[in-house]
C-alpha cells in the first residue's frame, strides 16, 4: 500500500535518484511494449518520470508504491491486446548466447587441460554432442579449434534464436492476427 | 493488514477506481498524486500504482483532458479534469454503480435470512 507519509520536502531528486528512476522507467518500458504502441509508451514514460521527478516523497517510496515494472505496464496496457516484447527478446538473446559461449569456452579450456595434463597431442570431442571441437598441445603451439562444417554457427544461432522468440513472447504475434482475422 | 486482504481491496478498489476518479475530478481538478491523497484521506488505499495507469487509460479514452500548469512547488505539473465523454461516463458508471450495490446489498440480505 502507499506510504504517503514518507515525504522528502525538498522534492528534489539526486543524480542517484534520477538514475534509480531511469533504471525503473526503463525496465517499464521494456514490459510496456506488451501492451501499447510505441507513441504511446513514450507518452506513458515521459508523464511517469515528470510524476516521479516532483512527487513529495522519497524515491524508494514512489517507486515501492508504482510496484514491479512489470505489473504496472500490465495495468498500463491495452487488456486483451498483448503484443511481442522486442526488448526483452533481444536481451533474452543476447544473454543465451553469453552462456552459451561461457558454456563452451569452459569446455574447451577444460579439454586443453586435460590434453596439456595426459600429456597427450590432441584430443577430439563434441560440444552439446554437436559442436566437434579439438583441443591440440603440439610443439608448433597450443590451441583450440573447431571443424569446417556449420554446426559450430548453427548450434548458437538457433539457441539465440529460440531464447529471442520466447522472450519476445513470439507466439503473441499470431494470437493478435487471429483477433483480427 | 495482511498481504491477502490488501491484494483483496486492492482487487475491489480496481473495479470501482474509474467512477471514483470521475467523481473526484468532477469535484476540481487534480494532479495524479493529488488525487492519491484525496482518495486516501477518503479511506481509499490507492496508490500511484492503479491511480496514474487508470488516469492514462481514460486520458487515451478521451474521458479526461490533460494540460500542463506551474506549480508553487516546484516544477509543474499535469493536472486532469473531465471532458464531456467523461461527465457522460461518470453519470452512466454511477447508474450502473447504484444497481450493482443494490443487487449485492439484495442478495446478501436474502442470503442472511435463509440462515
Amino acid at each position: 500500500m502507499n506510504d504517503l507519509h514518507d515525504t522528502d520536502t525538498t522534492a528534489r531528486r539526486s543524480m542517484m535518484d534520477r538514475l534509480r528512476i531511469d533504471l525503473y522507467l526503463m525496465r517499464l518500458d521494456w514490459h510496456l511494449e506488451g501492451g501499447l504502441p510505441g507513441a504511446g509508451r513514450k507518452n506513458v514514460i515521459r508523464s511517469l518520470r515528470d510524476d516521479l521527478l516532483v512527487e513529495p516523497r522519497s524515491t524508494g517510496a514512489a517507486l515501492r508504491d508504482l510496484g514491479p515494472a512489470s505489473g504496472l505496464a500490465a495495468r498500463y496496457g491495452d487488456e486483451g491486446m498483448k503484443r511481442p516484447l522486442w526488448s526483452i527478446g533481444i536481451i533474452t538473446a543476447g544473454a543465451a548466447l553469453l552462456v552459451y559461449w561461457a558454456l563452451f569456452l569452459s569446455y574447451v579450456w577444460g579439454m586443453l587441460a586435460a590434453v596439456d595434463d595426459a600429456g597427450a597431442q590432441q584430443a577430439h570431442s563434441a560440444f552439446l554432442f554437436l559442436v566437434p571441437v579439438t583441443a591440440f598441445d603440439t610443439e608448433a603451439g597450443v590451441g583450440i579449434g573447431w571443424s569446417s562444417g556449420l554446426a559450430w554457427l548453427v548450434v548458437p544461432l538457433v539457441i539465440t534464436l529460440l531464447a529471442f522468440a520466447l522472450g519476445a513472447r513470439l507466439w503473441r504475434l499470431t494470437r493478435r492476427r487471429n483477433r483480427r482475422g | 493488514m495482511s498481504r491477502t486482504d490488501a491484494q483483496r481491496d486492492g482487487q475491489l478498489l480496481r473495479g470501482a477506481l474509474p467512477l471514483l476518479i470521475l467523481t473526484l475530478l468532477s469535484e476540481r481538478e487534480s494532479y495524479g498524486y493529488e488525487l492519491v491523497e484525496r482518495l486516501s484521506a477518503l479511506g481509499l488505499q490507492a496508490g500511484t500504482g492503479l491511480v496514474y495507469p487508470a488516469l492514462s487509460r481514460m486520458e487515451r479514452d478521451g474521458l479526461l483532458a490533460a494540460y500542463t500548469a506551474a506549480s508553487s512547488q516546484g516544477p509543474p505539473r499535469k493536472y486532469f479534469g473531465l471532458t464531456a465523454a467523461g461527465e457522460h461516463q461518470r453519470n452512466d458508471s454511477h447508474q450502473q454503480w447504484k444497481h450493482l450495490q443494490r443487487a449485492v446489498q439484495d442478495a446478501l440480505t436474502s442470503t442472511g435470512e435463509l440462515r
